[in-house]
């Protein structure tokens, strides 16, 4: 397998670890909440609006989240989390897809097909 | 379209129908000298920070019913409530407001950052006062504003000042806010029959009414 397909399978296995451990700490506790959201957030590389969007809130509203305040009850957490998991299962499977892909044909990938694949596997 | 009934959803109003949120409590706050007109600027900042909660026809999108939660200070201000004439006496203002309270607590936990829920109501106007009562705010005070620094639209008693009454949403109301969701709403308005639907996202109505059973029982345990 090539380098590239190789770190996309590393990143891969480090957003399952995090998506294991995230379902493994006590989302009753402010703290660990904030924090399972902010990581949650770097990783899917989202912007307070995208998340925001996508779960039908305020940009506001998720920023004060990100930052400690006004953090909701537990009930209104879970479905949070459950979108969380989902956003990191559709980014687990594609990158290990493009991984394949490289394994599959590393000697025939472009560097211009090879940056688009990065992209999607990305987003 | 008007007076037709629903059904109609409750909901939480985008930034990206700001400008007809606007246009409506315009069309009511401009010839009512007991409600604070809010600027379209304002208007659009309630939806962006999601401070903003509307009613529709599920027919038309047409909307009936408006009001806003703001946080100012240390207070999320429950105010803005307007309701089309023609749906006036079904109870949709009063829903509207227990959707919009039930929304803020469940998602901005006020009573834990010691933040407190407020209405004000102008003095002369009597509309509110029993709507408010039911759901459960209690009357603890009156608010006197000059003159200068309220709209110029707004009623002003013989001093020249705009005197309003204060409404707090108690810690004890939840319970009953939380049981009004679980086992009063049967899906309609008070005539049984028009459909109410609330359109909630993440987690749906469950979640909001879960979350009222935990803030409950949260502010039970503390007292």
């Amino acid at each position: 397998m090539s380098e590239y397909g190789s770190a996309l399978r590393e990143h891969a296995g480090l957003l399952r670890k995090f998506q294991i451990e995230a379902l493994s700490v006590d989302m009753k506790i402010d703290g660990e909440f904030q924090r399972i959201l902010g990581e949650a957030q770097a990783l899917l590389e989202m912007s307070d609006q995208e998340i925001a969007d996508a779960l039908s809130v305020s940009r506001p509203t998720v920023n004060r989240w990100v930052n400690g305040k006004n953090l909701p009850y537990y009930a209104m957490r879970k479905p949070i989390l459950s979108w969380i998991g989902d956003q990191l299962t559709v980014k687990v499977k594609r990158l290990e897809a493009s991984a394949r892909q490289f394994a599959a044909s590393p000697s025939t990938t472009s560097v211009g097909s090879r940056i688009d694949t990065v992209a999607a596997a990305s987003h | 379209m008007s007076g037709a009934p629903g059904p109609f959803i409750f909901f939480q109003i985008p930034s990206t129908l700001a400008k007809q949120a606007f246009a409506f409590h315009q069309s009511i706050s401009s010839s009512n000298e007991h409600i604070w007109p809010r600027t379209e600027e304002q208007v659009e900042q309630f939806s962006k920070d999601g401070e903003l909660f509307g009613v529709r026809r599920a027919s038309t999108g047409e909307f009936v019913g408006l009001c806003y939660a703001t946080l100012d200070g240390n207070e999320w201000e429950l105010g803005g409530l307007t309701v089309e004439e023609s749906t006036r006496r079904s109870g949709l203002g009063e829903v509207l407001v227990r959707f919009a309270l039930a929304c803020t607590i469940a998602y901005q936990r006020p009573w834990a950052y010691a933040q407190e829920l407020v209405a004000h109501v102008h003095e002369a106007n009597d509309k509110p006062r029993n709507l408010l009562t039911r759901v459960g705010f209690e009357h603890v005070g009156k608010v006197e504003l000059p003159g200068d620094k309220a709209p110029a639209s707004m009623k002003r008693n013989a001093e020249g000042k705009v005197v309003g009454d204060i409404f707090r949403f108690p810690r004890n109301g939840v319970a009953e806010l939380s049981s009004w969701f679980a086992k009063d709403f049967k899906g309609t308005l008070a005539d049984g029959t028009t459909e109410a639907i609330f359109e909630v996202r993440p987690g749906g109505l469950d979640s909001i009414i879960e979350a009222l059973r935990e803030a409950a029982e949260d502010l039970r345990q503390k007292g």
